[in-house]
């Protein structure tokens, strides 16, 4: 695991900071009451705002107080991607019980919080873990976060599947390793990758079809598509005149370009994108109507990470519209676990079965060209 | 049974048995009143009249560390059965402590009282303490408080009024007794002082080294206690814990606190006192995985890290007899 340059930045908020959290706008005076009101203290709420904040930047504060203010100022954890991968060979269930075991003592050695669950096919981790920005207000600085990392039994071996950061992937990197030298086997590693597909349309048509194609659910809107075009590589040259050069022939270069909106795919500008300029899709965001069961509407993001080789594959359940009373709410509410498990695994299955089809597709047109020339 | 013991002797029993050992002075004036001067000031009843005065049962003084002034509490006593502390019989405590706070911060007969310098730099403050005399009162004052609306009370800006609830007394009692135990046994010598550090904002006044506690650090998270060597003790710092120790978080909060204020250093010896009473079974072993994550976190050195090692973490002895200083001549 990576080692901290620093420490964890302003972690006993200093009483400037806390004097500036509490002067915005964001904290209302009733918060503010609130915090003194813990101390034993009733103030008067014809104090202007800034004596009342400064008077509470000089108490000592706890965690607690802390907080408080930060959720104030609104940095409530956001959910994150979800990413997996498949693990094959011979591994059964007492080699994960001596890698998750080992993995624990580990952790726990360190001062992280795990929990371990293990249910009949499918081990769930979940490690305590907290991240950094030092680019935010000192209150959002550091962030406490749970990470998820879950093991479910297939024929072939085990899906890994966990929380998308840098943090939680090592973690599955080493269970990994150790799950190997549990089992005294090499085990391979099947990821969700068009790196080997490198044409642009079959690309798109992995973004297209997992929207449109998703079993047991209906495309109701897409509310977002990113299209990439990487910069071509300069031939001959050497890369770094790359800047100074510009007159080579003058060129500009769009690489990204991100569509949002209703009905995103039917649009003119994405087609002529797709179709003329060889850009490809590496992000789509979808409305998935469930056809049986309740009838949600689910809203689904899914990307690679590197859109260039289009890998790191992870995707996102970022809510849910009910169907309540014979329609569809308007408001979108988060979505539980269980709906969770249920689209990461038909959007896991859908995409690994995509990969391998556009291999398959890919090889073909390769192999026809090659014939016809 | 002594028949009448009054407010003075209830107010010298606090004084003795809690503020004293935070060092907080008692003014000798008593259960005295001073002049209203506020026509909208109207006592309760069908018919409000104007109040002529205002109650005053005790004051305490202390000399802030931040304000460099003398903070004094105008103290209300009442003493409650179980069944009277309610939010309508607080409220009205709350309003009356408002008003008289009101009057007392421009009120020259109150200065003359007590004993305020005319060139005297000073803050006045309401302190209402609650005792209940039954020792029925097993639930939380502060929940009870939060069921209230405070913020209506007639209190004018800049005023303030600190709160003492059952339960905050029995804890400062404990805290009281703990002083005297480690005293006793020459784990602390006879003076010592309370600790505030410079600030970013604002800079600590006077040398610091008998230092009274603030009212806000006696019902804040932690309450540090500086001290210098005794027979059974090196010199360092003794810290009331106010708080659950519910969660590594929360000690790696405080640890870092203690950072802040400079206090991790070799030769300074830290004792944790944790009073709160429905603190953590498992205090010691969260308190040591905090340690550790925060020695990871900071990549310490192996110095750094024996100095949070040496680090004691105890539970006060709390007092078994429930704290009572009288029943009779209280307020009600």
């Amino acid at each position: 695991m990576t080692k901290r340059l620093h420490g964890p930045s302003l972690y006993y908020a200093s009483d400037k900071n806390v004097f500036d959290a509490l002067n915005q706008h964001k904290v209302d005076t009733k918060t503010i009451m609130e915090l003194f009101e813990r101390r034993n203290i009733v103030v008067s709420k014809k104090t202007p705002r800034e004596s009342l904040a400064a008077y509470f930047a000089r108490q000592i504060y706890d965690y607690q107080d802390h907080k408080d203010i930060a959720a104030r100022l609104g940095i409530a954890p956001r959910r994150e991607r979800i990413t997996s991968m498949d693990v094959n060979g011979k591994v059964d269930h007492s080699h994960l019980q001596v890698a998750v075991d080992q993995l624990k003592v580990e952790l726990e050695s360190s001062g992280e919080v795990v929990q371990v669950t293990r249910e009949s096919n499918k081990v769930t981790i979940t490690v305590q873990y907290s991240t950094m920005d030092y680019k935010v207000s000192e209150f959002a600085q550091r962030q406490e976060r749970d990470g998820t990392i879950e093991l479910i039994k297939t024929a072939d071996g085990y899906t890994v599947r966990n929380t998308h950061n840098e943090f939680v992937d090592n973690v599955a990197a080493e269970l990994i390793t150790k799950l190997e030298k549990a089992s005294e086997t090499t085990l391979s590693k099947v990821t969700v990758s068009l790196f080997d597909v490198p044409t642009a349309q079959l690309r798109s048509k992995f973004f297209h079809e997992l929207a449109f194609k998703l079993p047991g659910y209906q495309q109701s809107d897409v509310t977002a598509v990113y299209v990439f075009k990487a910069k071509p590589e300069l031939h001959g040259n050497d890369e770094e005149d790359d800047e100074d050069d510009d007159t080579a022939d003058g060129e500009t270069h769009v690489e990204r370009v991100h569509l949002r909106g209703r009905g995103v795919t039917r649009s003119e500008i994405l087609n002529e994108l797709l179709e003329k300029d060889d850009y490809y899709i590496t992000k789509i965001a979808w409305g998935a109507r469930e056809i049986a069961g309740a009838g949600h509407d689910y809203d689904i993001e899914a990307t690679f990470t590197n859109p260039k080789d289009c890998n790191g594959f992870s995707f996102i359940l970022s809510g849910v519209y009910p169907f309540e009373d014979g329609q569809l709410s308007t408001r979108r509410r988060p979505p539980l676990k269980h709906e969770i498990d249920e689209i990461s695994r038909v959007v896991e299955n859908k995409a690994r079965e995509l990969v391998t089809l556009l291999r398959e597709e890919f090889k073909k047109a390769n192999a026809g060209e090659e014939d016809a020339n | 049974m002594a028949e009448t013991i009054n407010i003075g002797e209830i107010a010298t029993k606090l004084s003795k048995e809690i503020f004293k050992h935070f060092l907080w002075t008692k003014h000798p004036k008593h259960d005295d009143n001073f002049k209203c001067t506020n026509p909208e000031h109207k006592s309760d009843g069908k018919e409000p009249k104007p109040k002529e005065s205002h109650p005053g049962d005790v004051v305490f003084y202390y000399n802030d560390p931040y304000l460099g002034k003398k903070v004094y509490l105008h103290t209300d006593l009442k003493s409650y059965a179980k069944k009277s502390i309610t939010t309508s019989k607080l409220r009205g405590a709350f309003k009356s402590l408002s008003m008289t706070i009101d009057c007392a911060k421009e009120s020259e007969d109150w200065r003359n009282k007590y004993s305020v310098l005319a060139d005297e730099a000073h803050d006045i403050r309401g302190l209402l303490f609650v005792h209940n005399h039954d020792n029925k009162y097993t639930s939380s004052f502060s929940e009870t408080i939060s069921k209230m609306d405070l913020n209506n009370l007639p209190l004018p800006a800049g005023a303030i009024i600190h709160f003492l609830g059952p339960d905050d007394i029995q804890r400062l009692y404990s805290i009281g007794n703990d002083i005297i135990r480690l005293r006793d046994e020459e784990a602390l010598p006879k003076e010592y002082g309370f600790y505030y550090p410079d600030l970013i904002m604002v800079r600590r006044h006077g040398d610091g080294i008998r230092q009274a506690a603030t009212v806000e650090s006696l019902t804040g998270p932690y309450l540090i206690l500086r001290h210098g060597e005794a027979a059974n003790c090196a010199s360092g710092f003794v810290i009331y814990y106010n708080r659950p120790g519910a969660s590594p978080e929360e000690f790696e909060y405080f640890l870092d606190c203690l950072s802040r204020y400079q206090m991790l250093e070799r030769d300074q010896l830290i004792r944790i006192r944790v009073t709160n009473g429905d603190a953590n079974d498992d205090l010691k072993s969260v308190f040591e995985k905090a340690k550790k994550k925060y020695v990871k976190a900071w990549g310490f050195d192996p110095a750094r890290e024996s100095i949070l090692d040496k680090m004691e973490i105890e539970r006060i002895t709390s007092v078994t007899t429930t704290y009572n200083p009288g029943d009779m001549g209280w307020r009600t």
